[in-house]
């Protein structure tokens, strides 16, 4: 139990290194919105989701968007009724105790992290746990961080510091491919993905491609069963 | 402590009680889905089509250099295992093609 929270801390080290440039951002953007240091500490440790709060920062202003904030919020991170219905495998046999209690530091990179080393190996909810706590001190350092020193940053967008999830996940992407099965799939939610981005305001295009690729893959697999027998 | 104030700490709770919500309904949800075999697929396959759909408008938006760049970073992390090495080849064609070409 103890050796999976430390594995899983050090298995997120990768990813909580990239999640600090993302952090320092959110810092900085934080700073110039006028977003107290103790409002993003709060924000850091009891939302705890990077891109919620990278969309509450960009619409913080007197007198505050109360509505749009909390629904923009649920949008962005409907995605995690799905990552927490991903979760049941691990989480088979746990007591409703320790869902609640291990549920609340999921985000995306220790979620995918661990998704990557269950299909390798057996590993228990604490794996996940220990990311989440490797992701935590991260964020708050980095965030934190770029809210006390942000002005140095001069040029975020030269560094690329935008495109470091992205290539993050992409890697993490890569390591899910399963090979022929997962091609119709995955053309699939790319293309809705992306038409969804385009037609449809906010998030919602993650959890469209993420749905209808996942119907492809089960439809795919119910017909393919269906022919076997 | 002024009304902004306040009306900060009550959305920032607010916000975290329906992020919460979202992380632990969605285990529980799963938990009585998966007993069937068609969600269980479903719920399978999930991982990957939503970090695909999360990164593919990203990647678009951005042009030839972030199909380059994902498409390199992509095969060193199937090839190698390791995420720092496809991030530092990632990111190495994306700061080349944003301030020199």
């Amino acid at each position: 139990m103890k050796s999976n929270f430390i594995k899983g801390f050090s298995a997120t080290i990768p990813v909580a290194l990239s999640v600090c440039a993302y952090g320092l951002v959110l810092g900085v953007l934080a700073y110039s919105k006028g977003v107290t240091f103790f409002e993003l500490l709060l924000m850091d440790v009891i939302t705890f989701a990077g891109s919620a709060q990278f969309l509450m920062v960009e619409l913080w202003k007197d007198p505050l968007p109360f509505t749009e904030m909390l629904f923009a919020v649920f949008a962005i991170n409907l995605r995690y009724l799905l990552i927490g219905a991903s979760l049941t495998p691990l989480f088979k046999g746990s007591t409703l105790f320790e869902k609640a209690a291990l549920m609340h530091l999921v985000a995306d990179e220790n979620w995918a992290v661990t998704m990557a080393r269950l299909k390798k190996e057996k590993i228990t909810p604490y794996f996940l746990f220990g990311g989440g706590i490797c992701l935590v001190i991260c964020w708050l350092i980095s965030t934190l961080a770029g809210h006390t020193f942000g002005f140095v940053i001069s040029d975020p967008y030269s560094a690329g510091l935008d495109f470091v999830i992205i290539i993050i996940f992409t890697a993490l992407v890569a390591s899910f491919y399963d090979g022929k099965d997962s091609v119709l799939p995955w053309v699939v939610a790319a293309i809705f993905a992306y038409l969804s981005f385009v037609f449809i305001p906010g998030k919602w295009y993650i959890v469209i491609g993420g749905i209808t690729g996942a119907l492809v893959y089960s439809i795919q697999k119910n017909l393919r069963g269906a022919e076997s027998e | 402590m002024n009304d902004f104030d306040m009306l900060a700490i009550l959305l920032i709770i607010l916000a975290g009680i329906i992020t919460y919500s979202l992380r632990f309904g969605g285990l529980l949800v799963g938990n009585m889905l998966s007993k069937h075999k068609f969600i269980e697929n479903l719920i399978k396959a999930l991982p990957g089509t939503l970090l695909l759909s999360f990164i593919v408008p990203s990647i678009v938006s951005e042009g030839i250099s972030g199909a380059i760049s994902a498409l390199a970073a992509g095969i060193i992390a199937k090839k190698t295992n390791n995420v720092l090495i496809a991030l530092a080849a990632g990111m190495a064609i994306i700061i080349l093609f944003r301030n020199f070409l």
